[in-house]
């Protein structure tokens, strides 16, 4: 029998993407690597460092009418509350240093000692006990997420690929050419960045859907599992095109001294496809693939690399798990 | 003793010779002294004396963080670290409390996990030390002790994201320890519902004890 899992508010709620969390640019440190205007690389900053974020709702009379709220009470009945999470640092911790309403820049400080990996950072629009104790605390609304990240982005073959959403029929984000497109990828930043096009209609609400059965979760799972595969081929191919183009440029180099070179994902990415096990030179599998490239390049780009990612995605995604999701629960 | 962290994660297919000694990775120094030796005389007494399985729990989870009291927390969550403690200093107490299988195989996950939060609650060691840490009281570990001696609420609770919440880790164990297994999950999940609209970091601990009170009364009327 299908099943869904959904959460239904009882009492009103802004819709997804109405409650806007920003960085303040001029509060990012120098020694900061701005990866998109959601996302920063503070692998480079030494000690604590104090970040400002702003948070705004969108068209404050609208949510204040969505929220059965006079427009001067929104205030009064509202807070804004901010939530670190870092899973690889097991901390979930409310970032917030008062009482904040969307007016004024919040400071926040993060210490490198504390954290690892990603720290993602979500406003929370949240009732006060003022306006009506049932619903103190409870969320009206949530931010797309601030992205922190302490440690080199460690995405190995087959986990995700940092996503970023963005409108891409807004001029800023430089992607107006494939508006009507789902997605975007930039192999060229170090980590990839896929950017998902929230004016393609529906397309947010269902990949940010957290069923597991139904209709909803079948088209959002298709949908990774596509867009999963071409991403991949895009990465993997490009990836696999630049070692060549290093390999032609310095026939004399090892496999390691040529690797060494590209990021440090394309590095990885390369080692998993290559099959490496050592993990100092000589790198014998990097070696003969290199050789390969250079002999038949079609052979590996076409053949071993559609190999390789069907066994990256039947991985993640078992034909098992599929057939039991989508045929026997139907 | 010196704290060390391997310099790469010790793959599963290298634990048995990591364990026989063939293979020594190599380790990093973390630049940290700590009272290690304490852990392992406790564990090795513990070991003497033939303890339970959760009573070595119990005992050995308030010496450990004490022990690398201080320590960042960026060290804390590294897994390389970890291996090395399991592996090295605290390798005859894994030993012990997860023993290898019928043809011999260590049991990976208990020696190495995963940096996730259920790996960190499968690694034999991580998941003392977090324990602890989420449920220390100033220096009392009285709730730490009751977690570890109910291993079915450790897991519900520790493998789940609001574990790392601490006042909520805190106020369930306190709450639950001794209400029973069918209870405790229900109660558990009914908190967990009511988490999809609560923003708990907002919440005071007075209204993280009121939460759990009236999660657990609801659970036992309609048990």
């Amino acid at each position: 029998m299908a099943r869904a899992v959904a959460v239904i508010y009882p009492y009103p709620v802004l819709a997804a993407g109405r409650l806007k969390l920003e960085i303040e640019e001029e509060s990012i440190p120098e020694s900061a690597t701005i990866l998109t205007d959601r996302s920063l690389d503070v692998r480079e900053v030494e000690g604590p460092f104090t970040i400002a974020v702003k948070v705004a709702v969108e068209s404050a009379s609208r949510a204040a009418e969505e929220l059965d709220l006079a427009v001067d009470d929104l205030s009064s009945a509202t807070r804004v509350v901010l939530v670190g999470t870092a899973y690889g640092a097991r901390l979930r911790e409310n970032l917030s240093t008062g009482d904040h309403d969307c007016q004024e820049p919040v400071p926040i400080t993060l210490d490198p000692d504390r954290y690892r990996g990603l720290l993602e950072i979500r406003a929370y629009l949240i009732y006060r006990d003022s306006h009506n104790p049932s619903r103190e605390n409870c969320r009206c609304a949530v931010s797309e997420p601030l992205s922190i990240y302490f440690d080199e982005y460690d995405s190995p073959p087959g986990s995700d690929i940092q996503a970023v959403w963005a409108d891409f029929r807004d001029p800023t984000h430089g992607l107006t050419g494939q508006a009507d497109q789902l997605f975007s990828l930039k192999p060229e930043s170090d980590p990839p960045l896929l950017y998902l096009n929230t004016a393609i209609d529906q397309f947010h609400p269902i990949m940010m859907s957290a069923g597991t059965h139904g209709n909803k979760a079948r088209i959002r799972d298709t949908m990774c599992h596509r867009i999963g595969s071409q991403v991949w081929h895009i990465l993997l191919s490009d990836t696999l095109a630049a070692l060549n183009a290093l390999a032609s440029e310095s026939p004399e180099s090892s496999g390691g001294e040529l690797i060494a070179q590209m990021s440090t994902w394309r590095e990885k990415l390369v080692r998993d496809f290559a099959g490496e096990q050592s993990d100092t030179e000589p790198l014998p599998n990097v070696d003969e693939l290199i050789e390969q490239l250079q002999i038949d390049r079609e052979q590996v780009l076409v053949r071993s690399s559609a190999d390789y990612i069907q066994q990256l995605l039947v991985k993640s995604e078992p034909l098992e798990k599929l057939v039991r999701q989508f045929l026997e629960d139907s | 003793m010196e704290l060390l962290s391997y310099k790469d994660p010790v793959r599963p297919m290298d634990l048995s010779r990591v364990l026989s000694g063939d293979l020594q990775p190599p380790v990093s120094p973390t630049g940290l002294q700590k009272p290690l030796e304490d852990v392992v005389d406790k564990a090795a007494e513990a070991i003497d004396q033939g303890a339970q399985r959760t009573e070595i729990d119990a005992l050995l989870a308030p010496h450990l963080h004490m022990a690398l009291g201080g320590t960042p927390r960026r060290i804390l969550t590294d897994h390389r670290f970890w291996h090395w403690m399991t592996t090295s200093p605290l390798r005859d107490f894994v030993n012990y409390r997860w023993p290898r299988d019928g043809d011999g195989t260590p049991p990976d996950n208990r020696y190495l996990g995963r940096s996730t939060l259920n790996g960190f609650n499968r690694n034999g060691l991580t998941r003392l030390y977090w324990t602890a840490a989420a449920t220390v009281e100033f220096d009392d570990y009285a709730l730490t002790e009751k977690a570890l001696r109910n291993p079915d609420l450790q897991l519900q609770l520790f493998d789940r994201r609001f574990c790392i919440d601490d006042r909520l880790a805190r106020e369930c164990v306190r709450s639950l320890h001794d209400v029973g297994e069918a209870l405790h999950r229900r109660t558990l999940k009914l908190i967990r519902m009511r988490l999809c609209t609560l923003v708990v970091e907002s919440l005071g601990v007075t209204q993280v004890e009121e939460l759990i009170a009236d999660c657990l009364a609801l659970a036992s009327d309609t048990s």
